[in-house]
């Protein structure tokens, strides 16, 4: 089925072209969800809304841009929301503990490095992740970020700053991105 | 300030890179709950139209039923066909429509509850004053009433009625009348009959009164039944003719025949319901046909992987169809039981047999052709090489046959007509179309429980 062929179907709230969308896009955006999401279980209940968001808007879509990532904003929009609705960022155990995270090796599973990078995100404190998640990879500005948290633009800036320095390190520490001899002279 | 080992970009284009490498396959549930949320009617639809088609059924019984009432009920059901009540004058008198001989009346009032109709033998039918002829004593019908308010209304005395201060004199009497005329009365008194077909209608009355019209024995007879069935599959292979458009290895020709142990397969519970008509033929056989909702199901062992490109081989076999999937037969991960459900609505036509019994206890046969429209449908099909599952609605055919035979037991109980017994179906058509080269065929095994009404 080709992508036209499977939006209008899914306009049409054909289940086959619905469930060829879901079948196409769903591992992508549970991993979009993971390294928002606390556990797998909450991810899932991530992706389901996040699905069903995206079946009941899909006549919205309207061609401007990849489906994918239309798609893909649904479901960030979606995770933003649960995390809000479950009041994660009103936690301030996030900063308090902060700086106290530790990395033990045993929670770092020796799978593909994409698996580990991501788990050292899921690492983060909430705030942190979020933010570095929304800015980094999603590739929001601070200043969409804080109208979506409901926070200060410079609390956005300075979370993801914490958020880099704690990731660089736990990457290299876990050897999960190389360093060059350069840049190895330089920090010393 | 602090450091930071990577440029701003360089650590960024790390994390894309890495977040869009990993992919998670989300469980079975989270996709059977978005499935419930986006299209509920499908589902609901077979539950409204069974539901739906039962009651209709129940309805129609019902109200076809004429051997419930007995005298009391029919007496209160003709109490509301009355016209409307004449006058009463101060005394409390009844005005009589003219034509209507009379003498001064009785007050007459009705009691639509309470009376009981006695039989008596025929007495002295000197009572009626007005030395009016008289037919003989016999027949004849007294009934005794209990008290009944002053307060009610009369209803009309029909026109072949004479009513005086003792009673009523019936020169044509209508029997459907009768029980209204009853009811108008408040003493004891007495109906008498002036012509000899009185006897013949003396007992119609006493039908009436005491347990309804006995039913003739009809041939059209009311049906519904409901059966839950296990549903299973029968797969053949037409692949060794396409072996050219075959994507990856080839399969060897020894498993082409095999399609059956390619796949991991399980009967699942589904059900039918259905209603109609039996004619009876002779006291031994019968026809019958009617309407019939099927739901049938069977389950896929079938895994996930990534999503990839596979063919659906259609015919006439040197063309294929490209399609995405993610499930895999063989080779994945989160191995899960996938649903291949048929919605269906069958006019079923067949014949019934008594083998043995007697009036009241039967054992019966009976065998029967469904043609068949699937409404709806959830099926994966398998891909040429036998290693995913994909679906594709087109290829799936909308009409189909059925064939079926059964065997039950029957008991009559007065005009209903209980039976129960296994029954097997057996598709002859495959459920694919002739362009894709798998051929499927549905079995079903069920106990069905029927009842059976007689019309009229």
């Amino acid at each position: 089925m080709t992508e036209e062929a499977m939006l209008k179907g899914c306009i049409r709230n054909n289940a086959a072209a619905q469930q060829e969308l879901y079948s196409l896009y769903s591992p992508r955006m549970l991993s979009v969800c993971y390294r928002y999401a606390k556990s797998r279980e909450d991810a899932e209940d991530m992706l389901q809304e996040g699905f069903i968001k995206v079946f009941t808007q899909i006549g919205q879509f309207q061609n401007r841009g990849a489906l994918e990532g239309w798609i893909r904003k649904v479901i960030v929009h979606t995770c933003i929301n649960n995390l809000k609705k479950n009041k994660k960022f009103s936690e301030s155990v996030d900063l308090i503990h902060a700086s106290g995270v530790y990395v033990r090796e045993e929670l770092i599973p020796s799978i593909v490095q994409a698996k580990q990078v991501v788990e050292c995100i899921r690492m983060l404190p909430i705030g942190y992740r979020t933010v570095l998640n929304l800015f980094a990879i999603e590739g929001y500005a601070h200043a969409e970020i804080a109208a979506m948290l409901d926070i200060e633009e410079s609390t956005s800036r300075s979370q993801y700053t914490r958020a880099r320095a704690m990731l660089e390190d736990m990457l290299v520490k876990r050897k999960l991105m190389p360093i060059s001899g350069k840049k190895m002279a330089a920090l010393t | 300030m602090e450091r930071f080992i990577y440029m701003d970009d360089e650590l960024e284009d790390f994390l894309k890179e890495k977040s869009d490498q990993y992919k998670l396959y989300p469980s079975d549930r989270v996709w059977n709950n978005i499935h419930k949320s986006i299209q509920p009617k499908r589902r609901w639809s077979f539950v409204t139209l069974t539901v739906l088609m039962l009651l209709i059924s129940s309805r129609l019984v019902e109200s076809n039923d004429v051997n419930l009432f007995n005298g009391r009920d029919y007496l209160l059901n003709r109490q509301h066909l009355a016209v409307n009540a004449p006058a009463l004058h101060s005394d409390n008198k009844m005005l009589v429509p003219p034509g209507i001989k009379t003498t001064p009346v009785l007050p007459v009032s009705f009691n639509s509850v309470k009376h009981e109709p006695v039989l008596l033998p025929a007495e002295n039918t000197s009572l009626l004053p007005d030395g009016g002829e008289l037919a003989d004593a016999n027949p004849h019908i007294e009934i005794k009433l209990d008290e009944i308010p002053q307060e009610d209304m009369v209803e009309n005395i029909p026109e072949d009625v004479t009513v005086n201060e003792h009673g009523l004199k019936i020169t044509k009497p209508n029997i459907r009348e009768l029980g209204l005329i009853v009811k108008n009365i408040k003493n004891t008194t007495k109906l008498v009959a002036v012509d000899d077909k009185e006897v013949e209608q003396e007992e119609e009355v006493r039908k009436i009164l005491w347990g309804g019209i006995p039913l003739r024995d009809s041939r059209l007879k009311w049906h519904v039944s409901f059966s839950p069935t296990i549903s299973y599959r029968r797969l053949t292979s037409g692949l060794e003719n396409i072996t050219e458009i075959f994507r990856g290895p080839l399969i060897p020709e020894k498993d082409i025949a095999t399609v059956n142990n390619s796949v991991i397969q399980k009967p699942a519970v589904g059900a039918e319901a259905g209603a109609g008509f039996t004619y009876r033929l002779t006291n031994n056989l019968q026809v019958r046909g009617g309407v019939q909702l099927n739901y049938s199901r069977y389950q896929l062992r079938a895994m996930f992987g990534k999503p990839e490109q596979t063919t659906l081989a259609i015919g006439p076999y040197k063309d294929s169809l490209n399609v995405y999937t993610n499930i895999r037969n063989e080779d994945g991960k989160a191995a899960s039981w996938l649903n291949n459900e048929y919605f269906q609505v069958a006019m079923p036509l067949g014949v019934e047999w008594a083998i043995l019994g007697n009036a009241t206890f039967k054992w019966n046969v009976a065998a029967s052709v469904q043609p068949v429209y699937n409404f709806a449908n959830n099926i994966y099909l398998l891909s040429t090489d036998f290693r995913h599952y994909a679906k594709d609605p087109s290829l799936v055919r909308r009409w189909n046959v059925n064939a079926g035979v059964e065997t039950f037991v029957s008991y009559k109980m007065g005009s209903f007509n209980w039976q129960a017994g296994p029954q097997f179906r057996y598709q002859l058509v495959s459920s694919y179309k002739k362009q894709y080269p798998i051929n499927e065929y549905m079995v079903d095994f069920g106990f069905k429980v029927g009842v059976t009404k007689t019309i009229f």
